[in-house]
């Protein structure tokens, strides 16, 4: 397994966390099955959140509009104007214990996060967390985790419960001290529960690599610990999950912070509300700067795979001529050849990690012709 | 664009350059103020010596200027190499015409084409069969030729050896690898394959000729080293891929003996480096066309 640290000026985060969840519009996605909008104004009591959709905030339907997606596909949403009258129904009460709940009820909010990443939730001996953010900048997953550790714990007990003679790993990396200290004051208390500390690499945190470092080959559940809170909040306090942990950061950002937002929200209207300094030459990266995109801001929308804003300073750099150097191949984590796009317009499988970009010595954007996107705009 | 990028504090190519200029301040000694101190030169031996860099660099900058390809390793580059390994008997005039020349052709066809011919290593060729045939060719000063001191293998390595006009210690180029190596950009691999493989192939010779001295006298060579640091492991003209690193470093080590007794150890070397590097593109254009019918028939 091959890979690196990579060497940037991080910013740590010492804003406390902010909270959007009053936004005047959200943009619901309509899905392709033409699915109806369950358009309650109480969040309902159903016990699932992935193949149901849920108005994140109370409100009136007031149009469509073609919104993007962070992964920049154009999709058409409904726009709800926010009545500000949401409430959480009185008839739903919240669970006071977890870890005894029917296999069956924890099960389906599992299915419906297995049914995401296709993988197999029976038999598991190993439930494998990832507490790790990969991106630059990026520290939701941290945050998630410090605010809510009390819940991702009380989840994984629960969920143990249900796969008998199984432990769960939490693995974060060894230069987060805030979380490992927040974890450390009480993962005492819970048996089978064990903490694991990762090096700062990039990507260690996705699935294939933090099982082939932690040697975890079968029979196991990998889970993100913002995955584990939203199966908490599922399961608790049986709601869906409607919010989402957004950063941002980046070389730019003299005070980096995390929003707590609704799902649906614009991406303009998010840093027009909280950030405050000049963003004329500055290239923002819809879901950070490694594999990221730079995208019209005035119609991405967040949602479940929103992930933050990387601000970054424009880079003078001038891009050279390739010197056939071979670093982009030697340092690709999954032995691809970039090289072969960038000369011969030739596919190569590629996981969009930026990291042949990172690497290369002429400043090419290797990534940008591995992805097919040579024309990538920029704000 | 504003991606994250490696930060590269110091490049690869200022290494090269500081390496150079510590060859060049060696060379001048060695080559021009000895000799001058000892009265074997005029005192314009060191401004006829500078110019073979400074006519290098400034010719390859002019070409840098007219090349729309931008390049880390630009024609300056070059220019200044080319200068590097030269026998001290090269007439200016013709340094000058083979350099604009080399450069011309590197602009207009090899950079333009995107090729990997060493064209470094070709002008190198080239120029030396000229002054064999048609000038004097002699890489050893008026010092040397004089006979007036006997150097020991110490003294060689220490740059006292009978070299390029920059190229002689031997002490400076093995720094200057060590220097070079910390770079992750720069591919070690070459210079430490090629080695060894020319090490093994000198000693099999040796044991076959039963003439340890043989050994002995061509293990450490300036000539053969600098060829094997800085001109064979030249960024755009080697191989990137693993395998074909170690195929091309092989073949270099293993070709070096071979057209060293039947040239020179100081052109057998690049006579080596350019079948290395042909031999390795024509596997390279088999593999694609290979590649390219497998798919046809898919």
């Amino acid at each position: 397994m091959k890979l690196v640290t990579l060497d940037y000026e991080n910013k740590e985060v010492h804003e406390p966390i902010k909270y959007f969840l009053d936004p005047n519009f959200v943009y619901i996605p309509l899905p392709d099955k033409k699915e109806k909008l369950k358009k309650e104004k109480e969040i309902k009591k159903e016990n699932l959140f992935y193949d149901g959709i849920y108005a994140p905030i109370s409100g009136e339907l007031v149009g469509l509009e073609k919104c993007i997606t962070p992964k920049g596909v154009g999709i058409n949403c409904l726009v709800l104007a926010n009545d500000f009258q949401e409430k959480v129904s009185k008839t739903i009460a919240t669970r006071k214990k977890i870890n005894s709940l029917s296999k069956e009820e924890v099960l389906d909010s599992v299915f419906s996060i297995a049914l995401k990443r296709k993988m197999k939730y029976q038999n598991v001996t190993t439930i494998l967390v990832s507490g790790i953010d990969d991106e630059p900048y990026f520290v939701n997953e941290s945050f998630v985790q410090r605010e809510n550790t009390k819940a991702i714990l009380e989840t994984l007990d629960a969920l143990l419960h249900i796969y008998p003679n199984s432990k769960a790993i939490i693995a974060v990396k060894n230069t987060d001290i805030s979380t490992i200290m927040a974890y450390n004051s009480i993962l005492g208390t819970y048996k089978n529960i064990f903490l694991k500390m990762i090096p700062n690499l990039y990507l260690i945190g996705k699935e294939e690599f933090l099982t082939k470092y932690t040697h975890i080959r079968k029979n196991y559940l990998y889970l993100t610990a913002n995955e584990v809170y939203n199966l908490y909040t599922n399961i608790k306090k049986r709601k869906p999950v409607t919010e989402k942990y957004v950063t941002i950061s980046g070389n730019a950002v003299s005070n980096p912070f995390v929003i707590r937002t609704k799902y649906g929200v614009k991406v303009k209207e998010i840093l027009d509300r909280f950030y405050k300094e000049d963003l004329a030459k500055c290239t923002l990266f819809i879901n950070g700067v490694m594999h990221g995109k730079v995208m019209d801001l005035e119609k991405t929308i967040v949602t479940f795979d929103f992930e933050g804003i990387a601000i970054m300073k424009e880079n003078k750099q001038k891009i050279k001529d390739c010197i056939k150097c071979g670093k982009c191949i030697s340092i690709c984590p999954i032995n691809s050849n970039p090289l072969l796009s960038y000369k011969r317009s030739k596919k190569v499988r590629c996981i969009d990690c930026g990291l042949c970009s990172y690497i290369c010595p002429s400043y090419i954007p290797l990534q940008k012709y591995l992805s097919g996107d040579k024309n990538e705009s920029i704000t | 664009m504003s991606r994250l990028h490696k930060v590269i504090r110091f490049p690869l190519i200022y290494k090269f350059y500081i390496c150079f200029f510590v060859f060049l301040i060696y060379g001048v000694y060695k080559n021009a103020l000895l000799p001058i101190h000892h009265g074997f030169y005029s005192k314009n031996q060191f401004f006829i010596l500078l110019f073979y860099p400074f006519y290098g660099f400034l010719i390859g900058a002019l070409f840098d200027m007219m090349s729309k390809k931008k390049n880390v390793f630009g024609n300056k580059f070059y220019g200044l190499l080319f200068s590097m390994f030269l026998p001290i008997s090269t007439p200016i005039f013709l340094f000058c015409l083979s350099l604009f020349f080399l450069l011309f052709i590197n602009t207009v066809v090899i950079s333009r084409m995107d090729l990997e011919w060493n064209f470094i290593a070709i002008g190198k060729i080239l120029l030396c069969f000229t002054l064999f045939y048609y000038f004097s060719y002699d890489y050893a000063n008026a010092l040397e030729n004089s006979h007036t001191f006997i150097y020991s293998f110490m003294d060689g390595i220490l740059g006292h050896t009978v070299s390029g006009i920059f190229t002689s210690n031997i002490l400076l180029i093995l720094l200057s690898f060590v220097f070079l190596s910390f770079d992750i950009y720069y591919k070690k691999e070459i210079s430490f394959y090629s080695y060894g493989f020319y090490l093994l192939s000198l000693s099999l010779y040796a044991i076959l000729k039963e003439d340890i001295s043989f050994l002995l006298t061509h293990f450490l060579l300036s000539d053969v080293l600098f060829a094997l640091i800085f001109v064979a492991t030249l960024s755009c003209f080697s191989p990137y891929s693993k395998k074909r690193k170690f195929l091309y470093s092989t073949l270099l080590g293993l070709f070096i003996l071979p057209c060293s007794l039947f040239l020179n150890f100081q052109e057998g070397v690049y006579v080596a480096i350019l079948i290395a590097n042909v031999f390795v593109l024509f596997i390279g254009f088999l593999q694609r066309i290979f590649y390219t019918n497998i798919n046809k028939k898919d």
